[in-house]
């Protein structure tokens, strides 16, 4: 009897380490897909930068600046530098709109439409992101998982705030 | 949106004097079949204690005469009940189901005796049934986008015991309607009631509505292009159509094909106890068909506005 029950403890002990396990996994797997949906974006900051630069002369700075936000952020891959390079990208897109001939080149119609729907997919990232780390943090911080937890150092993890680019109001 | 209350107030004024008279004709008709029963019983009972010294009454007056008679009897009844009450309904549906339907839209059509076929309902693979029946067909071309066909669905499951009785349960009764996009969008997604599932998998998102959380369980091959078609307006819609109707939807999506049903049990039926023109069950009718049409109009939104392909 006494062994019947250590090995349902134990075998209660292993699913619960599992389910923390593949939470951790999946917050993993949806910040990938994050990061997937950022740089398809920042590849076309090239074409971006190229197709504006001739209309938007006076904002030289913000293209040296994103061209560096760029190079930064495919060495580090830190996720808040590129949510900081893309808000840079929706500013130029917002500030192109002073600029009716650049909001009539075909080329920049094309690219815009690429961008927004590329920003639909990064909104759906997120979110799927956000999804799992609430599901996790659940787990993490309530009973009898948070134990579990503790002993085998599952942390917390913070959610993605997309609040500066809310603030920011850009319609793409 | 379309007001429902403008709908109402023309079917009304238009259909309920004369579905008012023929319901309460219909009552009038079942009570006195009722009381007609009751005496017939009471004359019989008191033959049969007034002539006991009669031999055949005695051979028959070892078993209850009520037992003889009630069968007899309640066949009679049901199958002129039955006759009533069919006539009635068709009327109902022809002038009041049909008078709704259009009024709703023009371009939707109402057929009281078809439905939609096993074929259909089956490639939505809700779940697994013997015994399929439909009717009360409702169908169109909304704005040369979309055609819809929504229908009542039954669908029954057989299964044997031990001794080899057979017994037939409902797996779904209620609304179905399946519509086809004008878009393919390569997806398959589901919203399902929430349940304990054991076998969720990989293909379930979570949702960050805990509201919708707790009512729904999505799944999908493309979680990008699930969370892009469910956005937090189209989750509030589902979270408010559920709170105000108490019915929770169900959907699948795929490729080009959206299907939706309603597990509102038998729709479309007139009773003798409510009046045809029943505001709160017409009221449920309207937000069925406006939810499924809405809904259809907001994942189109979404795919084109994130051109989704």
């Amino acid at each position: 009897m006494e062994l019947f029950i250590i090995i349902i403890v134990i075998l209660y002990i292993l699913a619960i380490y599992n389910s923390l396990v593949r939470s951790r996994n999946k917050i993993r797997q949806a910040k990938s897909g994050i990061d997937v949906y950022l740089t398809q974006r920042f590849d076309l900051i090239p074409n971006l930068v190229e197709c504006v630069k001739e209309y938007m002369k006076h904002e030289k700075e913000i293209f040296g600046k994103i061209i560096e936000m760029r190079r930064n952020y495919n060495e580090k891959k830190d996720l808040k530098e590129g949510e900081m390079l893309n808000n840079e990208c929706n500013r130029i897109i917002a500030i192109s709109e002073q600029y009716p001939e650049l909001k009539a080149s075909e080329n920049f119609l094309d690219l815009q439409k690429k961008l927004a729907k590329m920003e639909s997919q990064l909104q759906a990232a997120r979110r799927i992101y956000n999804g799992e780390v609430n599901v996790y943090n659940n787990k993490v911080q309530t009973f009898p998982s948070n134990i579990l937890a503790n002993i085998f150092g599952f942390k917390e993890v913070e959610y993605f705030e997309a609040e500066d680019i809310a603030r920011e109001n850009i319609k793409l | 949106m379309k007001n429902f209350n403008k709908i109402y107030e023309r079917i009304y004024k238009e259909s309920n004097e004369l579905m008012e008279m023929l319901r309460k004709k219909n009552r009038n008709k079942t009570t006195l079949i009722v009381i007609a029963f009751v005496i017939i019983e009471i004359i019989v009972i008191k033959f049969f204690k007034s002539n006991k010294s009669n031999e055949i009454v005695n051979m028959f007056s070892s078993i209850s005469p009520i037992i003889i008679l009630l069968p007899i009897l309640g066949v009679v009844f049901a199958l002129e009940r039955s006759k009533n009450m069919n006539n009635y309904n068709l009327l109902f549906k022809n002038k009041v189901i049909k008078k709704f339907v259009k009024e709703y839209s023009e371009d939707l059509e109402y057929n009281p005796t078809s439905g939609i076929s096993s074929i259909d309902y089956r490639r939505a693979n809700f779940e697994s049934y013997d015994k399929y029946y439909s009717e009360d067909l409702i169908f169109g071309l909304l704005e040369s986008k979309y055609s819809i066909k929504m229908a009542e669905v039954k669908t029954e499951k057989e299964s044997r015991d031990s001794k080899g009785r057979k017994t037939t349960y409902t797996v779904f009764e209620g609304l179905f309607a399946e519509i086809y996009l004008d878009k393919n969008i390569n997806v398959s997604m589901s919203i399902r009631k929430n349940g304990i599932s054991l076998f969720d998998g990989d293909s379930k998102l979570e949702m960050d509505s805990g509201e919708f959380e707790k009512i729904f369980n999505v799944y999908s091959t493309n979680k990008i292009i699930a969370m892009q078609l469910l956005t937090s307006d189209v989750m509030e819609y589902f979270i408010d159509f559920k709170n105000i109707n108490k019915i929770t939807p169900e959907i699948k999506l795929d490729d080009n094909k959206l299907y939706i049903r309603f597990p509102t049990g038998n729709v479309f039926e007139a009773k003798v106890a409510k009046s045809a023109l029943d505001y709160s069950i017409l009221k449920k009718y309207f937000d069925i068909i406006n939810f499924t049409l809405t809904l259809t109009e907001k994942f189109l939104k979404n795919i084109s506005e994130t051109e989704i392909d």
